[in-house]
């Protein structure tokens, strides 16, 4: 009898749960809203200089006329026009126009796609320029 | 007077004053870090330590940083483990696995020729360092079980099943695409040559019906796939690479993990 | 001797209960002062201490809250269920239902939460609680994106409240899904237009014209590899691409609708909420 007793008052309001505490935390804005998954374009006609006006110019053109109207094509995010200014921008504009041209050879590729990207919360392949820059 | 004295005599078992008692606040903390509320556990500890001071606490907190995967803070703690022999030196071992899992391998050093487990911890770091030793001097500590576990890895540093970016794109720029299927990106490989010839067909058949604009055009798309096809198996070859090496580290780091990093951990709690 | 030891320990246990109440408050006050994590450590601190369990139901759901409001919802699960466990009477197992429901409506785990809001209702010891079963029902089909049942439900209850209006607002404000996508197959670019996106439309209306004309046009001119070329990767290309737009703007515009009630909800109504 005593020990039962020692058992209940060793063991009420003791309970085990695996924690998530590992770091201080504050209060979280409410938030009863959805999030907005679609892709948002940034159309930009200016740049740090000529090369890079072309560039984002021309591919916001292309977005506005052709790409937004012409359906997902791209199973890729960044999508393959993002990629170009992208690797443009990180490199120089031959080298980009060469791992854009890479990148186009892959997109036309069926095969394999689950097992050589990661998938994105968007459902798209994940395949950004910094993994084909190498210092 | 009698029973003053009893009630003198029973007042400290009893629980009142309980949230201040340092023996209650002590048995709280203990029972944050037994269910793994680490934070709160090492910030309850932390509050004694001003009147209670010993190796346990310290070990404790330091074992609370050290889940909750704050090294900078357990090595602190760790290091201020000094009196007790058999505590001092399991946490001396924990201080070096600290420094293994917050990548400080620079800092890793035995003192003690006696502690196996973390020799083995230093050769394995100078793998992760690319540094390997002879054979023979890396394979020392470690017992015949362990051995060919061992040297695997260290096989697997040495001679690295890596590929060769240039031999990738040599491969294609005599083929398209020959140098993606070596790095064993297969399909990646005949889409390249499927698009790049294609791409050259045209060229040619508009060469031949002398359609200037329409050559001019196809001669440029092939000449960039074509480009691209080579710094694409070059690059192919890297990522390759890279990926080895990768995996190399997670492996290493999931068998550590498997192994507890050579460290036999005493029993704090039931 | 004994009655001495008896006063003794009445005296104990009165003065453990005043400093189990000081804790108690202490923590709730931490609670109130938003200062979440080091409230849930003080509650453990009572929980442990308080052999008594007094305050144990009060506890957990405060400790379920604070998980809460700091957006650890799996946690705040667990510890409403644990309230669940000590609720000494049915309205506190209730509440402490019903607060579990809450958070996995939070959590997005619509599913779970549909289950045991079913739970609640097929059983007999909460007859006399439809009212609040059925506006939890409501709140899920809601926050599923399901008005109309959302609205059914409301209007079930005894105790109206603005909910069912919002839902059927809502309803109707909503773009029906089918009727941009339909009018996109016949006259690419209409369902855009339908859907307020004049200048897709219209650019879509252009090129799919354009290339449809291409089309035709060469295969008049006896062109028929060219013919099959344009209307393979061009005119294919944009007329499937107006139809997925029209189905995107739909989506797009009900999205904005529905967040736009959700942030009503979220800042502006007054009533108990997720």
């Amino acid at each position: 009898m005593r020990i039962s007793f020692l058992i209940i008052f060793l063991f009420s309001g003791i309970n085990l749960f695996a924690q998530t505490d590992y770091q201080r935390w504050e209060k979280k804005p409410y938030n009863l809203t959805k999030e907005n998954l679609s892709v948002q374009r940034e159309y930009k006609f200016t740049g740090d200089n000529a090369i890079d006006f072309v560039v984002t110019s021309g591919i916001s053109l292309y977005w506005f006329f052709i790409s937004d109207l012409d359906g997902a094509n791209c199973p890729y995010e960044p999508s393959c026009s993002s990629f170009l200014v992208q690797s443009i921008k990180k490199t120089n504009p031959l080298t980009g126009t060469i791992l854009f041209f890479d990148r186009f050879t892959r997109d036309m590729n069926l095969f394999d796609r689950d097992v050589n990207y990661t998938i994105t919360k968007r459902g798209q392949l994940y395949d950004p320029p910094e993994h084909y820059i190498f210092n | 007077m009698k029973y003053f004295f009893i009630c003198v005599l029973l007042f400290p078992f009893t629980t009142y004053g309980q949230f201040n008692q340092i023996h209650q606040r002590l048995s709280f903390a203990d029972y944050l870090f037994c269910s793994r509320d680490y934070l709160r556990a090492a910030e309850e500890f932390d509050k004694i330590l001003p009147e209670i001071h010993n190796d346990t606490i310290f070990i404790k907190i330091g074992l609370s940083y050290y889940n909750i995967k704050d090294y900078p803070n357990s090595i602190k703690y760790f290091s201020m483990v000094k009196d007790e022999p058999d505590l001092s030196s399991y946490a001396n071992e924990k201080i070096m696995v600290s420094y293994f899992l917050n990548k400080e391998y620079k800092l890793i050093k035995f003192y003690n020729p006696t502690s196996r487990g973390i020799m083995k911890l230093f050769n394995y770091s100078l793998l992760i360092r690319n540094y390997p030793p002879d054979k023979s001097i890396f394979l020392r500590p470690f017992d015949e079980e362990e051995k060919i576990e061992a040297q695997r890895f260290y096989n697997l540093k040495i001679n690295p099943p890596t590929k060769s970016s240039t031999l990738a794109a040599i491969m294609s720029a005599i083929i398209p695409g020959a140098g993606k299927i070596y790095t064993n990106r297969i399909s990646d490989g005949i889409t390249s040559l499927i698009a790049t010839s294609l791409l050259g067909y045209l060229t040619y058949t508009n060469y031949k019906a002398d359609h200037k604009a329409r050559t001019y055009i196809f001669a440029g798309l092939t000449g960039f796939f074509y480009a691209g096809n080579i710094y694409g198996s070059f690059l192919s070859a890297k990522v390759y690479n890279q990926k080895i090496s990768e995996d190399f580290n997670l492996n290493l780091n999931i068998y550590l993990e498997g192994k507890n990093y050579f460290v036999t951990e005493p029993k704090f709690c039931k | 001797m004994k009655k001495i030891i008896i006063i003794l320990f009445g005296v104990i246990s009165i003065l453990n209960a005043q400093e189990n109440k000081q804790q108690y408050e202490y923590a709730v006050s931490l609670f109130n002062n938003e200062k979440y994590f080091d409230a849930i450590t003080e509650f453990k601190r009572l929980l442990f201490f308080d052999s008594s369990g007094t305050y144990n139901f009060q506890a957990y759901i405060y400790m379920g809250n604070s998980y809460k409001e700091g957006g650890h919802y799996q946690d705040a699960i667990n510890y409403f269920v644990e309230a669940e466990k000590s609720a000494t009477n049915q309205k506190e197992l209730f509440n402490a239902k019903v607060n579990v429901i809450r958070s996995n409506l939070l959590r997005g785990s619509y599913l779970n939460a549909k289950r045991l809001i079913l739970k609640l209702d097929n059983d007999p010891r909460y007859d006399s609680l439809k009212d609040e079963i059925n506006y939890w029902y409501g709140w899920n089909y809601m926050m599923e994106d399901k008005w109309d049942s959302a609205a059914f439900y409301f209007n079930k209850m005894k105790n109206k409240t603005e909910l069912e209006d919002l839902a059927r607002k809502t309803q109707d404000e909503k773009y029906n899904k089918y009727i941009p996508k339909i009018m996109s197959i016949f006259i690419p670019g209409s369902g855009q237009i339908y859907t307020g996106n004049y200048l897709s439309g219209l650019m879509s209306l252009g090129w799919n014209a354009l290339f449809g004309y291409l089309t035709v046009n060469s295969i008049i001119e006896n062109r028929v590899f060219d013919g099959v070329m344009i209307a393979n990767f061009l005119w294919l290309r944009f007329y499937t691409g107006n139809i997925e737009n029209s189905n995107d703007f739909v989506e797009e515009k009900n999205r904005e609708i529905t967040n736009h009630t959700y942030l009503y909800l979220q800042d502006t109504y007054n009533g108990i909420k997720p």
